[in-house]
C-alpha cells in the first residue's frame, strides 16, 4: 500500500512560483485569445471572397450549398494552419 | 419562397434547443421540400428562358402537382419513415422541425403552402413578398433580394452573426457531436475536416448568399436595382397568386 504523499514544502521561493504560473496562465490565454481572433477574421474574409465570387458568377456559386462544399472544405483545412503559423 | 433563409433556420434551432437538434436531419428537413422540385420551377438555366413546365407555379405549390412537399402532412409522413428505420426520436423530430420551419417560411409569399393538406387543398398565404419563381432564377433572386424576402434571409444571417460561437470547431466537439450519434459515425468514415465542412457548409453558404445577392442585386444587375419593402412587393412583379 502506498504510504501517503507527505504535505508538499512551500519552499523559499513559493511567492515568486505563485506569480509566474498566472503569469504563463495568462500568456496561454492571451495567445489562445489571439488565435480566436485571427480564426475569426479568416472566416470572415472567406465569407466575403465566396460572395465575391458569388456576385462575379451567381449561377456557379450561389444557387445551392453544396456549391459551396469544397471551397468550405478548403477553408476548413487552411484556416487552423494558417492560425497555427501565425500565432 | 424563401432563399437562404431555409439554409440558417436550423443552426438558431440548435442555438435555442442544444441537444434536442440534429442539424443533419433538421438541415434535410428544411430542404426536403424544394429537393426535388425547385429546378423543375426554374428550368434549366440562369435566365429562366428554359422552361421545362408550363405552369411553375401549379408543379411547385399545386395539387395536382409536387405541393404536397410544402405541407405539414409531408413532414410528418417523412418524420414517421425517418423513425421506422432510424428508431432515433432526435433525427426524426430534427427533420419534422426542419420541415415545418421550411412549409412556415413559404407561407409569407404570395403563393403560399397547402398549410393543412389532405384536408384542404386552401393556401395559406400571408402576401409579405411576391412569388416570383415562374419568372425564373435570375428575376426571382431580382425580386427577392430588393423585397422583404430579402430582409427575412438578412434578419436570420443576422441572428446566426450573434451566434457566431456555435459554429466553432470547440463548440462542435463540445456541444454537438457527443450529443449526435450521426458525427461520431461520419468521423469514422472520413475525418474531422469533412465533418466540420458538413456542420458548417449551409450556414456558410447562407450568410455568404446572402451578401453575394444583394450585392449583385443592387450593384450588378441592371433590372430594378433598387430595394423595395413594400407589403407584398417588389411592385414591379407580376401578381401571382395561389394555383386556382
Amino acid at each position: 500500500m502506498a504510504e501517503p504523499r507527505p504535505a508538499a514544502d512551500p519552499g523559499p521561493d513559493r511567492g515568486l512560483a505563485s506569480q509566474r504560473v498566472p503569469a504563463a496562465a495568462r500568456s496561454r490565454e492571451a495567445r489562445l485569445a489571439a488565435r480566436r481572433r485571427l480564426a475569426l477574421a479568416l472566416w470572415v474574409i472567406a465569407i466575403l471572397a465566396y460572395a465575391g465570387l458569388g456576385v462575379a458568377y451567381p449561377p456557379l456559386f450561389l444557387l445551392g450549398f453544396q456549391e459551396s462544399i469544397i471551397f468550405v472544405f478548403g477553408v476548413t483545412w487552411l484556416i487552423p494552419w494558417i492560425v497555427r503559423r501565425l500565432t | 419562397m424563401s432563399w437562404a433563409a431555409h439554409d440558417l433556420e436550423p443552426y438558431l434551432l440548435k442555438v435555442k434547443f442544444g441537444a434536442a437538434i440534429s442539424i443533419p436531419f433538421c438541415l434535410l428537413g428544411s430542404y426536403s421540400p424544394d429537393l426535388f422540385t425547385k429546378w423543375a420551377v426554374y428550368g434549366l438555366d440562369f435566365s429562366g428562358h428554359h422552361k421545362i413546365v408550363s405552369d411553375p407555379v401549379q408543379l411547385h405549390r399545386g395539387w395536382p402537382g409536387v405541393g404536397f412537399t410544402h405541407t405539414l402532412f409531408f413532414g410528418l409522413v417523412i418524420t414517421g419513415i425517418i423513425y421506422l428505420f432510424s428508431r432515433s426520436r432526435l433525427w426524426a423530430l430534427s427533420f419534422l422541425i426542419g420541415a415545418v420551419l421550411h412549409v412556415l417560411s413559404d407561407t409569407l409569399d404570395s403563393v403560399g403552402v397547402m398549410l393543412f393538406f389532405p384536408f384542404t387543398t386552401y393556401h395559406v398565404h400571408f402576401d409579405v413578398w411576391q412569388y416570383v419563381g415562374e419568372a425564373g432564377r435570375r428575376r426571382d433572386a431580382i425580386a427577392y433580394y430588393t423585397s422583404l424576402g430579402g430582409a427575412w434571409d438578412a434578419f436570420w444571417a443576422l441572428l446566426l452573426a450573434f451566434n457566431w460561437r456555435t459554429l466553432t470547431t470547440s463548440h462542435f466537439h463540445r456541444r454537438v457531436a457527443p450529443f449526435d450519434p450521426f458525427w461520431p459515425w461520419l468521423l469514422r468514415k472520413t475525418n474531422q475536416t469533412f465533418c466540420l465542412t458538413i456542420y458548417r457548409a449551409s450556414a456558410f453558404f447562407g450568410v455568404a448568399s446572402i451578401i453575394g445577392w444583394y450585392t449583385w442585386a443592387l450593384f450588378r444587375n441592371e433590372f430594378h436595382p433598387h430595394l423595395d419593402w413594400s407589403l407584398g412587393g417588389p411592385s414591379w412583379a407580376p401578381r401571382q397568386g395561389p394555383p386556382p
